[in-house]
């Protein structure tokens, strides 16, 4: 009994599913040696981890990241202080070797069945272990809007998934293991599909939704290339064409998902300015292609990088695609 | 035990148990804390002059800056670590000029590359500095619009 009340105030609060499970946390013991406004140095105790130093400064343990890449150390050692940064220290990510870019990664279906398109079960979960084990974050898509625009400073190793086009896969499959990693994701719907007998239904969007990994967003009405005109088509009706596109799908799962619908997957990657133009004046503030890379802080919201995986790929390309430095000699 | 008995032991427990999940998220009073050890705070101020001075052979003033800043919050009284940190700003403040004026120059000849080198060295010296960072949004948009907006459409994936 003594040990359940014990654990008792040390719970992590749940409202906010993050990159990684809640877990108890014990409550931080060590003693503060300094402070300001900026840093609080603190000399940890034995049972102390970044993540109870977290919860007891920074008001939640999943802020963990930002102790542990401050002190460039994966845990406290007692008898080691530890530097608390109070506010972002470095928001953009440069430094004087090189920038951080954060890769979004692009998948389709996962499961059974022979296509590029697909990954297999056992190879995604291979690369969700990956991720967990080598020390990357997985952090949700709308976070980029905010290090873009230099108002969020994200973990070193910040990682984005996303998956095309609402092939039921996205529950059968890629739910589950999303959930055991406690793993966010968004998933870009174009919504003609959804009558489909393998896509996605409603149910098992809120389903999804509701766990509060999973965000849905847009991917156009029908998946039709948005910078390839239709024989004869005017300007005029291209442009209508085109806001039929972006504006479809996000009524469609706002009126069946509790979300803002702001981000947006143009299908096959591709974009124009006028698509650009149509974009911006429908309010969405990241817009996705397929250009392979990572993000830097500078890139263009409407056309970041992504990075496509695909079911042929070998572990050692997957590895590749997580872009999160570029060396540069900036000193 | 009565079945009633371990009723009662139940729900009592389950109070306990329930009512974890709903506290508040502002962290309770931490408890008394042991002394910090006597090593403690030198090994802490020998580690970050290490780095401070390594960082600063290195050009790396940010990174010396920081860890100066460090060294006088732990160290107050410390006039060294006061004219560390004015020295290394000095030095990032020469730098930042420098590095502002050749990438204005470099965009005036059309050299984006360089241009963007010197917006990313004044931004790993200055992590606030806005015209640098506008600097390269500017730079990746030109190239965006160069690269992708006019390109083909890739009609098969």
């Amino acid at each position: 009994m003594l040990v359940l009340i014990a654990g008792c105030t040390t719970l992590t609060p749940p409202p906010e599913p993050g990159p990684q499970p809640a877990v108890e946390v014990k409550q931080a013991r060590g003693e503060v040696v300094a402070s300001n406004d900026r840093f609080v140095l603190y000399a940890p105790d034995a049972g102390d981890s970044f993540a109870s130093i977290a919860q007891r400064f920074l008001g939640h343990a999943s802020r963990q990241w930002e102790i542990a890449d401050f002190n460039d150390a994966a845990r406290p050692s007692p008898g080691k202080i530890v530097a608390i940064p109070l506010r972002p220290t470095n928001p953009q990510g440069v430094r004087a070797h090189g920038y951080q870019t954060v890769p979004i990664l692009c998948y389709h279906r996962i499961g059974g069945g022979i296509s590029r398109m697909i990954v297999s079960r056992q190879s995604f979960e291979a690369q969700l272990d990956y991720l967990a084990r080598n020390g990357y974050r997985v952090v949700r898509l709308r976070d980029i809007a905010d290090f873009v625009s230099g108002k969020k400073q994200l973990p070193k190793k910040a990682v984005v998934l996303t998956f095309d086009d609402g092939h039921v896969s996205a529950y059968q499959q890629a739910f589950p293991l999303l959930k055991k990693y406690g793993f966010p994701a968004t998933f870009f719907l174009y919504t003609d599909f959804l009558t489909a007998k393998d896509a996605l239904n409603w149910s098992q969007i809120r389903e999804m939704a509701d766990s509060g990994l999973a965000d849905f967003q847009s991917h156009s009405k029908t998946h039709a290339n948005l910078v390839v005109r239709l024989p004869d088509e005017t300007d005029q009706q291209y442009r209508r064409r085109l806001d039929t596109e972006i504006r479809v799908p996000r009524e469609l799962i706002e009126r069946n998902v509790a979300t803002k619908v702001t981000e947006y997957a143009y299908p096959y990657g591709d974009a124009n300015e006028v698509v650009l133009e149509r974009m911006t004046q429908s309010g969405y503030r990241l817009g996705l292609t397929v250009n392979p890379g990572g993000n830097a802080f500078f890139a263009h919201p409407l056309m970041l990088r992504r990075t496509m995986i695909l079911g042929e790929q070998s572990v050692e390309t997957f590895k590749s695609a997580l872009d999160v430095f570029k060396e540069v000699d900036l000193r | 035990m009565s079945a009633c008995v371990r009723q009662v032991r139940f729900l009592a427990l389950a109070a306990l148990v329930g009512g974890c999940t709903t506290l508040p998220e502002p962290a309770p009073a931490p408890p008394p804390a042991a002394a910090v050890p006597d090593r403690t705070v030198p090994a802490a101020e020998e580690a970050w002059r290490e780095r401070a001075q390594a960082s600063a052979r290195e050009r790396r003033w940010a990174d010396a800056l920081q860890h100066w800043e460090l060294l006088a919050l732990l160290r107050p009284e410390s006039g060294e670590y006061r004219a560390q940190q004015n020295l290394m700003r000095e030095r990032i403040s020469e730098s930042v000029r420098k590095s502002l004026a050749a990438a204005d120059q470099a965009r005036q000849r059309g050299d984006l590359e360089a241009a963007q080198v010197e917006y990313l060295r004044v931004l790993s010296l200055d992590h606030a500095n806005a015209q640098a960072a506008e600097g390269l949004r500017a730079i990746e948009r030109a190239r965006v619009q160069r690269n992708y907006l006019g390109r083909k459409p890739r009609l098969v994936m």
